[in-house]
């Protein structure tokens, strides 16, 4: 039997991090929520994870330096960025600085799923 | 206070305050889809045989309550801000203005980890003024405070009313001004100058104040 999928979710808003946290544990997710990119970097030194789902957006360390310097520390590990712009060009942006995809806000939980284990795959094949 | 044509500044002020209010909407937005998915998925689990908890459906429930009003305070200051540009002369709550700027300078402040502090007077402050080109002055302001402050450390703003008008106040800006800042300064002078407001160092060494000295009517 697979083990779960093991996310770690980062984004400043509060509320909206732990919701998403607790609708992907809802569907069967191994999700863990942090508020910052110091946070995020904190608990990747205590537990692997199989995706990282980041903001881009958030004050201190943005979501691009935070991906930079989990990729530093684990290279296998896929990353998701979460994008609150209107455009897809911001997600475009950060794939080609190493994203494995992106979701736009509001996210739709269905179309996060799908690409969650995509990415956990893609991790896993690479470990 | 002399009224002059929109230019292309006036045109960036306004792109960047839009896209920045779009941007804290959207995450508003998104918060209340995610507590009404919750919601689904209680009722869900509900079908499936799971007892439902009553007090997290309340709770997920007031979290969507709180952010529409969240949302609503959020779009009740774009729209304050949008007719700022009505008339180039009209009564101007400063108090409220002085709310609605920090709110929009304070997330550009937050991205770079730093915390805006604005106390303004328990009673309404009002000038006669152009509210669009005051925002504008003010918003520079704080940007140049940001500027010339040490990282990290919080910038207070005080609104002060006086006999001629208000004062609003930014403290612990030091007078020597770092060379980043010494640029904005110029164009805060001449932004401020073109609407009638002084802008005033006062203080010593790294306990100096820059003041915006705005006057109660329009010269």
């Amino acid at each position: 039997m697979m083990d779960k999928l093991r996310v770690l979710l980062v984004d400043d808003e509060e509320e909206l991090v732990f919701t998403l946290a607790e609708r992907l544990k809802i569907r069967g997710v191994d999700a863990q929520a942090v508020t910052s990119g110091k946070a995020a970097l904190e608990a990747i030194e205590q537990r692997s994870f199989d995706v990282i789902l980041l903001d881009v957006k958030m004050p201190g360390l943005g979501g691009l330096d935070v991906m930079k310097r989990i990729k530093a520390r684990d290279r296998k590990v896929q990353v998701i960025l979460i994008t609150g712009h209107g455009s897809a060009e911001d997600g475009a942006q950060g794939m080609q600085s190493g994203a494995f995809d992106y979701v736009m806000k509001p996210i739709n939980i269905n179309d996060l799923l799908t690409k969650l284990q995509a990415a956990g795959q893609a991790t896993r094949e690479g470990r | 206070m002399p009224h002059r044509p929109f230019c292309e500044q006036d045109l960036l002020f306004f792109g960047a305050t839009t896209a920045s209010v779009s941007h804290e909407l959207k995450n508003v937005i998104t918060i209340i889809n995610e507590s009404a998915g919750l919601l689904h998925d209680f009722a869900s689990a509900a079908e499936r045989g799971r007892p439902l908890d009553p007090q997290r459906v309340k709770k997920t429930s007031l979290d969507i309550s709180r952010n529409v009003e969240r949302a609503v305070e959020i779009i009740n200051r774009l729209n304050r801000f949008a007719h700022s540009a009505d008339e180039p002369v009209r009564a101007v709550d400063l108090n409220a203005m002085v709310r609605d700027v920090v709110a929009l300078a304070s997330r550009f402040a937050g991205l770079r980890g730093r915390q805006i502090d604005a106390v303004v007077p328990g009673s309404a402050v009002t000038v006669s003024a152009y509210a669009f080109g005051l925002h504008q002055v003010l918003f520079r302001a704080l940007g140049l405070a940001a500027e010339a402050l040490p990282a990290a450390d919080p910038i207070r703003l005080d609104l002060e009313p006086t006999s001629g008008g208000a004062i609003l106040r930014i403290s612990r800006v030091p007078i020597d001004l770092p060379e980043q800042a010494r640029a904005r300064w110029g164009e805060l002078v001449a932004s401020a100058r073109e609407l009638g407001v002084n802008v005033v160092q006062s203080g010593e060494g790294r306990d100096g104040a820059i003041g915006l000295v705005v006057p109660s009517a329009a010269p």
